[in-house]
């Protein structure tokens, strides 16, 4: 008898540890024989050609700062008000490490229903179109007149819609007014201005700006506008091949050395010292004003000027830096994200809603207000400006790169591998690895073979 | 009665393979399967989104030529060089204060224990990053004893050492084997050491480290094996620290696969760290019969 207890309770044992290994969190939908016939509310468009509602669980996943992922989760709330027999499960975190979490799970399969992309996501995931749901195919739910053929043009590859641009950005120069107006300097206004913006700051241990040089590529982007300005050369021309000379990579270099020499940039060594890796909006220079200026997407400067303002300190944005004789504007637009539906979701038609949703609808728009740029979508901004609510950094950002007859950012540009170049190439030059002439050569060198390999 | 035997034997041997099934599985499933595949991988060019293509040894071929992995490698053998001594060292110095009976000592294990729990973790990573920043805790006291501030994060053999240094933080379970091991020890031996006028730092070296290479053989190998796969610590403290220099293989690996797309390269890199351990722990192995001394049999040099 004792013994048949003793191996019935560790039969047990064992078969809860097995029910242990299964795949966690399965929940199935939600009790469907429970759930009440409900009228749809006017809002959400056209007829479901079922009569039952089907309980449906989706997933989302997006990328942003704290003052992204508040109103997103607003927004989804509303919306799974108005559709109860939609439940939405969201995930989200910052973006150091999103790309590989995101290509991880799209070529395992278990990629959410509605992902947020980066721009150049397309070219590698769905280099024949085929990688994410032909958002064509739902263009009775999701309202594709609201965008323009350029913004659309931005989401199709092989003249298939893969993805919607959720807005247009480029990176603009910001600074703390605060601790501008404390040394009675002047925001800079022009590339000279910058470069002599250190006098007032160095004796106390202050920037007046800062670049990273790492998962946001600033550094490079800066010098890449200012040749770009220079020479009138594309960076990367439409066809993929690499624009720039091994001089003006040179020249480009030497621009940012001033920059560190001068004291407007901490050097490489000074700014790792700090904190290692963690983002300029997390650290102590930053939320106490050491550091007083940045080059940041409009989209995303909410998550730098949160902290500020917690502080009481101002965040403007700052003037384009434009040469006298420039041959070009030289700055960059680009899609800031954009939506896509999983090509393997299980619902397209409530998957298309929830984007519908997010992206066309008046009251979603107003919830998300400018977390996400200005949108693209005319509802959304139309909304947004009978609410009044078009204003701030962001749009003041966004605006000022849309009006200045912007370059078009190659989606090549933002590769990870390409990245990578990038960020040796300027540590070289911070940690005088040699000549800047060597150093350019190099970087010359392996952007022309990347960009080879990228356009194959 | 031999078919008798035989066939209580078959079914206990059955009900023992029914209890390690759940085990069984997830190694088939977890680890054998994975070792298999990246060995086959490692032969093929796999972008994770299109089919493998078969390549042979391109990937190894690429491999040797590539600047990239001979300088992870490089790194990867300072870091070992660096960490492994080290924590062996202080964990056998602990162990050695901790074996004293000294009363309420008990609770001192327990504390020093604590830090191999908490482990490498994310929130550990930053309070890492806080500690050994321009302004953290270490420079200060570094400054209140008059020395200069280190460049920890800025420079390549700092960043390894601070990275090394979270590593031999957590010397817990190998301070616990050591101090097994020292309890082991005879007391008699140390008796008639006092009874020859033998100086307790005599005794450390002529009877409790023999007495103990055992241990320090296991723990060796152990902490060699482990400090060759680091991963967690540079990739959240420094990202492969300032030009690389904390770039260890692992790192590369990882980054090939996820953010290059090179997976049958990835798996061929790791083939090699693979190589590369067998190799050392094949020295280890060979060697001991050199240095280790087990009581049972006197095969000492």
């Amino acid at each position: 008898m004792k013994k048949l207890l003793t191996m019935s309770l560790v039969t047990c044992l064992l078969a809860s540890s097995l029910v242990g290994c299964g795949s966690a969190g399965k929940e199935t939908a939600a009790d469907a024989k429970g759930t009440p016939v409900v009228e749809k509310v006017a809002e959400t468009p056209k007829a479901e050609p079922k009569e039952e509602q089907k309980a449906v669980e989706l997933r989302i996943s997006w990328w942003g700062g704290d003052d992204r992922h508040k109103p997103t989760l607003e927004a989804i709330k509303k919306f799974e008000e108005l559709n109860p027999n939609i439940k939405v499960k969201s995930e989200y975190g910052g973006w150091d490490g999103h790309t590989e979490k995101m290509s991880t799970q799209i070529a395992g399969g278990t990629a959410t229903d509605i992902i947020q992309i980066n721009y150049d996501w397309l070219s590698r995931l769905s280099k024949e179109g085929a990688g994410f749901y032909d958002l064509g195919k739902l263009n009775s739910i999701i309202k594709l007149d609201n965008y323009s053929e350029t913004d659309l043009a931005f989401g199709k590859r092989n003249n298939i819609l893969n993805a919607i641009p959720v807005s247009t950005t480029g990176r603009s120069t910001y600074y703390n007014k605060t601790t501008f107006d404390k040394f009675g300097a002047k925001i800079p206004a022009s590339w000279d201005e910058l470069l002599a913006s250190a006098e007032k700051f160095s004796e106390k241990g202050y920037y007046p700006f800062d670049l990273d040089n790492g998962s946001g590529f600033t550094t490079w982007y800066l010098v890449v506008v200012y040749m770009q300005q220079k020479t009138g050369r594309n960076f990367i021309n439409e066809d993929g091949s690499l624009g720039f000379t091994e001089a003006d990579i040179k020249e480009g270099l030497e621009f940012y050395k001033q920059l560190e020499d001068k004291k407007v940039v901490r050097n490489i060594e000074t700014k790792t010292n700090e904190a290692g890796t963690t983002a300029l909006y997390q650290t102590p220079s930053w939320i106490d004003g050491k550091v007083a200026g940045l080059l940041e997407w409009g989209s995303s400067i909410g998550k730098y000027e949160q902290p500020l303002v917690e502080k009481g300190q101002e965040l403007v944005l700052g003037a384009l830096l434009m040469l006298p004789d420039a041959k070009m504007t030289g700055w960059f637009i680009k899609p800031s994200m954009m939506f896509a539906i999983n090509k393997d979701t299980k619902y397209p038609e409530e998957s298309a809603k929830l984007l519908d949703f997010l992206l066309n609808d008046k009251d979603a728009a107003l919830i998300l207000g400018t977390s996400r740029g200005i949108p693209s979508s005319k509802s959304a901004s139309e909304a947004l400006t009978a609410a009044g609510q078009l204003k701030g950094l962001a749009y003041d950002g966004t605006n000022q790169i849309i009006n200045c007859k912007p370059t078009l950012c190659s989606p090549y540009m933002e590769d990870a591998k390409m990245k990578e170049i990038y960020t040796r190439t300027v540590e070289a030059v911070s940690y005088k690895q040699g000549t800047i002439e060597e150093v350019a050569k190099t970087a010359h060198q392996e952007l022309t073979a990347q960009l080879a390999e990228l356009t194959k | 009665m031999k078919q008798l035997q035989k066939a209580i034997y078959k079914k206990e041997s059955l009900i023992g393979l029914a209890y390690i099934t759940p085990w069984l599985i997830g190694f088939l499933l977890f680890t054998l399967y994975p070792i298999v595949a990246s060995f086959y991988l490692s032969f093929t060019n796999y972008d994770l989104l299109n089919a493998p293509v078969f390549a042979g040894l391109e990937n190894f071929k690429r491999l040797f030529a590539d600047k990239e992995f001979l300088k992870a490698l490089w790194v990867t053998g300072k870091y070992v060089v660096l960490v492994v001594p080290l924590k062996l060292a202080f964990s056998l110095f602990v162990a050695v204060i901790l074996n004293m009976n000294l009363k309420g000592i008990n609770f001192f294990r327990t504390a020093y224990y604590i830090p191999s729990i908490l482990g490498a973790n994310v929130a550990i990573a930053i309070l890492w990053k806080f500690l050994f920043s321009t302004d953290g805790l270490i420079n200060q006291v570094l400054g209140s004893i008059h020395l200069a501030p280190v460049s920890w994060f800025g420079q390549a053999t700092p960043a390894l050492f601070s990275i090394a240094l979270l590593r031999v933080w957590e010397f817990g379970s190998t301070m616990v084997i050591f101090l097994a091991a020292l309890k082991e020890v005879p007391v008699d031996l140390y008796e008639a050491a006092a009874v020859d006028g033998s100086t307790k730092i005599k005794n450390f070296f002529k009877i409790t480290i023999p007495c103990i290479t055992p241990v320090i053989f296991f723990n060796f190998i152990m902490q060699l094996i482990h400090a060759f796969q680091e991963f967690n610590a540079p990739y959240l403290i420094t990202s492969g620290g300032p030009m690389k220099g904390t770039y260890l293989l692992p790192m590369l690996i990882y980054d090939h696969t996820f953010k290059y797309y090179n997976m049958g390269y990835a798996s061929a890199m790791s083939w090699i760290l693979f190589l590369i351990i067998m190799i050392f722990t094949l020295i280890t192995f060979r060697s001991s019969k050199y240095w280790v001394f087990y009581n049972d049999n006197g095969g000492e040099k």
